[in-house]
C-alpha cells in the first residue's frame, strides 16, 4: 500500500457564472521587485506543462510583456498560442511564497493554469468526489 | 490513501451569479464580495482599485457561458 500525506486540504472554488466547482487557487501574483500584486483565480491544471496566466496579468504588474523569452504552447485541438516568460512571485495563505518563470499568453485568456511547473513545487491530490484539492509542499 | 493533518477553507467569494452575469467577459475587483471596479482591461481596473487604497486587488475574470458547454484546460 502507497500512503501519502497532505498537509492541506482546500474546497474547489465555483465558477463565478454556473457555480460549478472546480480545482482551482486564489493565488497573489508579485513582481519581483515587490512593489506591485494582485489576486487572481486559477486553475490547477495537471494536463499543462508551464502555468499560464492572461498576459494583462504581467501588464498589470508593470511587466513588459514583450521583453520575456517567448514560450510556445500547443492545446489539445493543435492550436498554438504565445506567451512571453516572466519570473513573479506567487504567494498563497497556506502555500507560502515561490518564485517561479510563468508563461503570459500574448492573447486573451479565459482562465488561468498552474501547471506541472507548480506540481512539482506541491504535491497536489484531488477528491472530485468531495470538491477538495489535497497539497503538501514538495520537499526541497 | 491520504492522511490530511490540517483543514484549510478557501475564501469564499460567492457574490452570486446573478449579480455576476452582468460582467461576463469583463475584468471585477471584488472587495468584501463587492464587485467595486470592473472593465475589459485588467490594467485599468486595477490602476481604480489602487487609487481607492487597495494595494492588493482581488480580481477575477468572469468567463462567459453558454449552457450545456463544459470546460477543457487549454
Amino acid at each position: 500500500m502507497i500512503s501519502i500525506s497532505f498537509e492541506h486540504e482546500l474546497d474547489y472554488l465555483r465558477d463565478s457564472l454556473t457555480g460549478d466547482p472546480f480545482p482551482g487557487l486564489w493565488i497573489v501574483v508579485r513582481n519581483v521587485a515587490g512593489n506591485r500584486e494582485i489576486e487572481v483565480q486559477a486553475h490547477v491544471d495537471s494536463g499543462t506543462e508551464r502555468s499560464l496566466l492572461d498576459g494583462q496579468i504581467a501588464r498589470a504588474l508593470g511587466l513588459d510583456l514583450s521583453t520575456g523569452n517567448i514560450q510556445l504552447f500547443r492545446s489539445a485541438t493543435g492550436a498554438e498560442l504565445v506567451s512571453r516568460l516572466h519570473r513573479v512571485v506567487l504567494a498563497h495563505d497556506s502555500l507560502g511564497v515561490n518564485e517561479l518563470m510563468i508563461a503570459f499568453s500574448e492573447t486573451r485568456l479565459t482562465r488561468n493554469l498552474l501547471g506541472r511547473d507548480f506540481f512539482n513545487l506541491f504535491q497536489i491530490g484531488f477528491r472530485e468526489r468531495r470538491s477538495k484539492i489535497l497539497i503538501a509542499a514538495e520537499e526541497k | 490513501m491520504s492522511d490530511t493533518q490540517r483543514t484549510v477553507t478557501e475564501p469564499k467569494t460567492e457574490i452570486g451569479r446573478h449579480n455576476l452575469q452582468r460582467y461576463a467577459g469583463e475584468w471585477v475587483v471584488l472587495h468584501l464580495e463587492t464587485v467595486i471596479e470592473h472593465g475589459p482591461d485588467l490594467v485599468e481596473v486595477t490602476e481604480r482599485a489602487r487609487t481607492r487604497g487597495i494595494h492588493c486587488p482581488r480580481v477575477l475574470y468572469v468567463e462567459p457561458h453558454r449552457e450545456g458547454e463544459v470546460k477543457l484546460g487549454l
